[in-house]
């Protein structure tokens, strides 16, 4: 009897602790670990090694004559073009030391915060996203996609597109000239509204007002585009075309018809630019690769020949990028696969190659990423595109961009009318 | 005739070889823009008729359009735009048979007609200030203003009047347009329900008549050869006719426009326009009597025609149809209080007012066809596609006398079809642009144009197309080759 009266205390005690222990997630904030961001590419030995092979390269000028040596990092259908000479020209490239590209304090702040709550919901959409990178450590393929989705450009930018159509058979060039004011409404990270426009009725993410400039037939022309918080929504797309002086509405199946007679079609877009569960994604891993990051622009500038599909002076550095295979769920699309190398460190797709539907090689993306500094905040730089070469290796044709990046600067424009099909016309000519 | 064309040919191939931007031009801290071309033409007529001409039209038309920003400032902005489209018409020079028949049909006076614009009401298109503060946009001036979702026909577009002297295959907007002096003002409240926008415009003064070709030229749609000038004579009552410029030529006209969070989204707008007929009725009785004067070569006593007022009002709408990759737009008009001739076939001298209703529903689809596309690097074919219906309402039609209310079907039935369909494609990366546009009045005629563009450069497009319009009426004496140059710059 005695026992069973010092048994009952230390039973009772026992099952109280138990129960704090099963109630104490519910009591405490479940930190299912901190949020690592920014993860740099190499760390430790890996940095050495990488250090190492700089020693040997770095600095170097590639060209068809010396290739071999760093053909293992090179992406191979770039690799193949730059090794035919006969068919492609004589093309030059740099190998720069590999820099760790930081992001912004608002992206690392909002990362932290907002990233744990994020999900893939059952339509393959992103779920309970704010702002920042939804999965700074990506467990999959797809999580890896968002990420490029909701990559910061700088909130409000002004693209000024400078593009070259380089017919490489003929050797001549045509322009394309147009600028784009882009705001997003949501997921913004440093320049105020953070995170988000209040009210945002529509539930618009991000919006891009484009004038077109060149050629003089497009003159005039302006378009918009309007990508929603609800990432399985269709984008709208409106067309001002100053010929007639109307108002166009563009439909889905209008995005795969090449822009322009361009090489790249609504969809190119930075490689891809429409909703992202509309792919299937396979994860193939990582691996390291000489991708474009660092840019010097100036040297793309003077690095272009009238008639040669690819520029001299691209600036590669050796990364570790995410490669995804993906295809589109809609059989009957342009591109049978298309192959992604995302960088780790901005979730920017640097490199693409994207097959026909008979399944052969047809258009190769090299990007070029450079820092932005940003003119709301001299101390941010943003890590954006300022080249985007698009190579039709069927044709020998290509389209390849330099642009200039403004962002932060104001311009009158970021302004929630700016961005409605009213303003086309109100703004058209 | 034959060196002439040699000439064109020979200048074609000269330019087709050059290269490099000829003209640019960068003014005022690149505050002012200008954007231009030159365009040479050549119509050759394929259907031979009474008048047997074979070249139609040898024409260089300049275009310059310029934009001028003034202030630029984040609250205040004002601009100064302007368009003009100047031709000159060789075909008199190299084509005899051309000049025959427009001097015995309208009269030698009539050459310059065919040869340039009249005056600054033709050439000068637009000349306005634009001047956007916050939430107000005002533009005065001279404007061409597209209301409505289709170009084929004009549904709620009613604003500015038609130049049809050389309204041929693809023509370009510009050049069937006038423009009218106006007030246009915009307003757009602030996070307002459905992002609307207010518009409103006012023509205080201006009237402009719909410009027709000179009798007897290669683009005249009119009857064989009259005698004394009689066709001409009835163009030339209809301008002297039209109203003088003042203040019984108001017209106001409001549209409010929108966007609905629905489905896709779907653009719309609503609009009222009280405007006045651009293209005239005969003015009743008196009016006849004096038409039938001018038939005999005699002075008319008074007006012949009349430009009745009416009433428009419009809704458009715009949206996509995802599931089958479509584009839908659509216009409805109902026109109120609109005056009609009465009587039988192409005459008649009473006027009855009549209500008609016109609707327009256009679907575009972008298709990859089969075998094409795929050798085409997958470039689908556009295709649109185009219902066009009119409802005349309380139509008139008496059996016994033959009078019928005359309107713009030219037929006795109340209800009147047009379907159109348009295919446009592109090889070579835009550089050669097929395309064609069928067009099925189900009362009548059947028109094919059918063109190539060619396109090599930023500058230079060549273009030659083909009009046929299959009908047993006069239309078919339009059947024409066109070919065109053109060289743009900016």
């Amino acid at each position: 009897m005695g026992e069973n009266k010092k048994c009952i205390p230390f039973r009772f005690t026992v099952l109280i602790v138990l129960q704090v222990f099963l109630l104490l997630p519910l009591l405490v904030p479940c930190q299912a670990g901190e949020v690592q961001y920014p993860i740099p590419c190499y760390e430790g030995a890996e940095l050495e090694n990488v250090r190492q092979w700089e020693k040997s390269w770095a600095g170097k000028k590639i060209d068809a004559s010396n290739i071999e040596g760093v053909k293992e990092f090179f992406p191979e259908t770039m690799y193949n073009i730059v090794s035919d000479p006969g068919r492609w020209g004589e093309i030059w490239f740099q190998i720069i030391p590999y820099q760790q590209i930081m992001p912004t304090d608002g992206d690392i702040a909002l990362t932290k915060k907002y990233a744990p709550q994020c999900s893939i919901g059952q339509q393959e959409d992103l779920l309970n996203y704010v702002s920042g990178v939804p999965f700074p450590q990506p467990k999959n393929a797809l999580e890896v996609a968002y990420n490029f989705d909701c990559i910061n450009q700088g909130d409000n930018q002004l693209a000024q597109q400078d593009s070259f159509l380089v017919d490489g058979r003929r050797k001549y060039d045509r322009k394309m000239i147009l600028d784009s004011n882009v705001m997003w409404f949501s997921g913004r990270r440093d320049i105020a509204p953070v995170p988000e426009f209040e009210p945002n009725r529509k539930g618009i993410f991000r919006a891009a007002h484009s004038i077109f400039s060149v050629p003089a037939s497009m003159r005039g022309g302006r378009a918009l585009q309007i990508k929603w918080k609800d990432r399985t929504r269709d984008y709208g797309s409106w067309f001002f075309s100053p010929s007639s002086r109307r108002i166009l509405r563009r439909s889905m199946a209008q995005r795969t018809d090449s822009q322009g007679g361009s090489d790249m079609c609504t969809d190119d877009n930075l490689v891809y630019d429409f909703t992202t569960n509309r792919l299937n994604y396979k994860m193939l891993g990582r691996k390291e690769m000489l991708l474009s990051r660092h840019q010097d622009l100036a040297l793309l500038k003077e690095g272009h020949i009238e008639g040669l599909c690819v520029p001299n002076g691209i600036q590669y550095e050796r990364i570790k990028p995410y490669v995804l295979e993906c295809t589109h769920k809609d059989s009957g699309y342009i591109y049978s696969k298309m192959t992604w190398y995302v960088d780790p460190e901005t979730w920017w797709i640097l490199y693409s190659d994207k097959y026909d539907r008979e399944g052969n090689l047809w258009k190769v993306f090299n990007l070029s990423e450079y820092l932005c500094k940003s003119y709301y905040d001299p101390n941010d730089v943003i890590p954006t595109i300022g080249n985007m070469l698009i190579v039709d290796v069927q044709r020998a044709h290509s389209t390849f961009g330099v642009t200039g990046v403004l962002i932060g600067k104001e311009t009158g424009n970021y302004r929630a009318d700016f961005f409605t099909p009213q303003a086309l016309q109100q703004y058209g000519y | 005739m034959k060196k002439s064309i040699l000439l064109f040919f020979a200048a074609n191939m000269l330019l087709l070889f050059s290269s490099g931007n000829i003209l640019a031009f960068k003014l005022f801290d690149d505050k002012l823009d200008i954007k231009g071309s030159i365009q040479q033409t050549l119509n050759i007529m394929t259907h031979e008729e009474v008048r047997d001409m074979r070249i139609g039209s040898f024409r260089t038309i300049a275009r310059l359009e310029t934009l001028y920003d003034a202030v630029k400032t984040p609250d205040l902005k004002v601009r100064l735009y302007a368009m003009g489209n100047y031709y000159y018409d060789e075909g008199l020079n190299i084509s005899s048979d051309l000049r025959k028949s427009i001097r015995y049909e309208a009269g030698k006076n009539k050459f310059r007609h065919f040869r340039r614009p009249r005056n600054s009401e033709e050439w000068l298109k637009e000349l306005y200030v634009d001047i956007q503060f916050k939430n107000f946009q005002v533009r005065i001036g001279k404007q061409l203003i597209s209301w409505g979702e289709s170009a084929e026909a004009q549904v709620t577009d009613v604003i500015n009047p038609l130049d049809v002297k050389y309204l041929v295959a693809f023509p370009d907007w510009e050049d069937f347009k006038l423009g009218l002096w106006m007030v246009r003002m915009f307003y757009k409240p602030e996070n307002m329900w459905q992002d609307l926008l207010f518009e409103l415009i006012v023509i205080p003064f201006d009237f402009e008549e719909r410009r027709l070709p000179p009798a007897g030229s290669s683009f005249f749609l009119g009857p064989p050869p009259m005698p004394y000038y009689g066709m001409q004579k009835m163009f030339d009552k209809m301008r002297s006719d039209a109203p003088k410029d003042g203040s019984n030529c108001f017209e106001i006209g409001l549209r409010i426009k929108g966007y609905a969070d629905i489905g896709e989204g779907i653009d719309w707008t609503i609009s009222h326009f009280y405007t006045r007929l651009d293209t005239p009725l005969v003015d009743g009785q008196k009016g006849f009597n004096n038409l039938v004067l001018i038939m005999l070569n005699m002075p008319a006593r008074g007006k012949v025609y009349t430009y009745p007022n009416y009433n428009s009002t419009g809704f458009t709408f715009a949206t996509t149809w995802n599931r089958i990759g479509s584009a839908i737009r659509g216009e409805l008009a109902y026109n109120t209080n609109r005056d009609y001739q009465y009587g039988p076939a192409f005459s008649g001298s009473d006027i009855k007012e009549k209500d008609m209703v016109t609707f327009a529903l256009k679907i575009a689809r972008p298709t990859m066809v089969p075998w094409l596309s795929r050798w085409n690097r997958d470039t689908s074919v556009e295709i649109t596609f185009t219902w066009y219906q009119y409802w005349l309402l309380n139509h008139e039609y008496n059996k016994r006398t033959g009078d019928y209310i005359q309107w713009e079907s030219n037929t006795r039935d109340s209800t009147w079809t047009k379907l159109t369909l348009s295919l446009f494609t592109s090889f070579m990366h835009q550089t050669l642009m097929p395309l064609c546009n069928f067009a099925y009045d189900l009362n009548g005629s059947t028109t094919i144009v059918s063109g190539l563009i060619y396109q090599p450069g930023d500058h230079w497009q060549w273009m030659v197309s083909y009009m046929q319009i299959n009908e047993k009426g006069l239309g078919r004496y339009q059947n024409q080759v066109i070919c065109s140059m053109r060289y743009e710059f900016w």
